[in-house]
């Protein structure tokens, strides 16, 4: 139960992060890449290669805004991403819009499952309790 | 027949809910249903494989810690294939979780149906076939 929790939750941080909203980011962007997925134009995944090593996965519509060779610059849940002389007013997704019905269902799931499991398990055998008399 | 259709729908009642969730709510990404059909469909076949043959005396003792050892390793089996056969762009942390979210709630249904003794084998083979069929279901929905 505790492991579906967790993915549930990663789930919504993964998809809130490619919105950049959570993350702080202060680097120069040195390049970015559109990687073709199983379904081409519909999962695409946007790559953006920062100073420092890091890459991270954004939104379509970050990735469309950034330029390379440009200084990103935010704080950490802020909505404000300035590349440059630009600012971009970030939004989370629609993927993690949605998945804020889904997950908190999944996780409902989960904790009714496990609670159907335990009183399954623990049903105590009356025949072995004395019967009150008196 | 139908009442083994019957018992087992503490396990694939709360998934299909689920499942028409991710439908409704995520459907314009079908990948996402298709991974989590997969790793549930995957999981509950595994799941009704092993614990088939457990002789009935030591089945209730050994099956809740070996159905989550076995659920941890098709999790595991799962963040293999993505890394390596389903790494097409990049490893995809969502898909990794939806998987694994239907392999939690395919261990967790399965454990859910156990009562006081072991389930007759009826049970497991409509578990299997429900497994197998949603892991064809989802892989429909994660490819195509």
């Amino acid at each position: 139960m505790i492991c579906g929790l967790l993915l549930a939750t990663a789930n919504l941080w993964y998809t809130a992060a490619r919105s950049l909203i959570p993350l702080a980011i202060h680097a120069r962007l040195i390049s970015k890449e559109r990687r073709p997925e199983k379904h081409p134009g519909i999962d695409d995944v946007y790559l953006l290669k920062l100073a420092g090593n890091r890459t991270i996965q954004v939104d379509e519509v970050i990735y469309d805004f950034v330029a390379e060779g440009q200084e990103l610059k935010k704080a950490d849940w802020s909505n404000q991403l300035q590349s440059g002389t630009e600012t971009l007013r970030l939004q989370f997704s629609r993927d993690f819009r949605r998945m804020l019905w889904v997950m908190p269902a999944t996780m409902i799931a989960a904790v009714v499952l496990c609670v159907l499991t335990m009183r399954n398990r623990v049903k105590p055998d009356t025949a072995d309790y004395p019967v009150a008399s008196g | 027949m139908l009442a083994s259709v019957r018992s087992i729908l503490p396990t694939v009642l709360p998934a299909l809910i689920i499942g028409a969730g991710y439908l409704a709510f995520l459907g314009y990404r079908h990948d996402y249903l298709g991974h989590y059909a997969a790793g549930f469909g995957g999981t509950l076949a595994a799941l009704a494989v092993a614990f088939k043959e457990v002789p009935d005396e030591r089945f209730l003792a050994r099956i809740p810690a070996r159905a989550l050892l076995l659920t941890l390793a098709c999790i595991a089996a799962g963040a293999y294939a993505e890394a390596t056969v389903f790494n097409i762009a990049k490893f995809d942390e969502v898909d990794f979780c939806n998987q694994s979210i239907g392999a939690v709630l395919a261990g967790l249904g399965f454990l859910a149906n156990i009562g006081e003794r072991k389930p007759d084998a009826a049970f497991f083979r409509i578990e299997f076939y429900a497994g197998i069929v949603t892991l064809h279901v989802g892989f429909y929905f994660a490819m195509f």
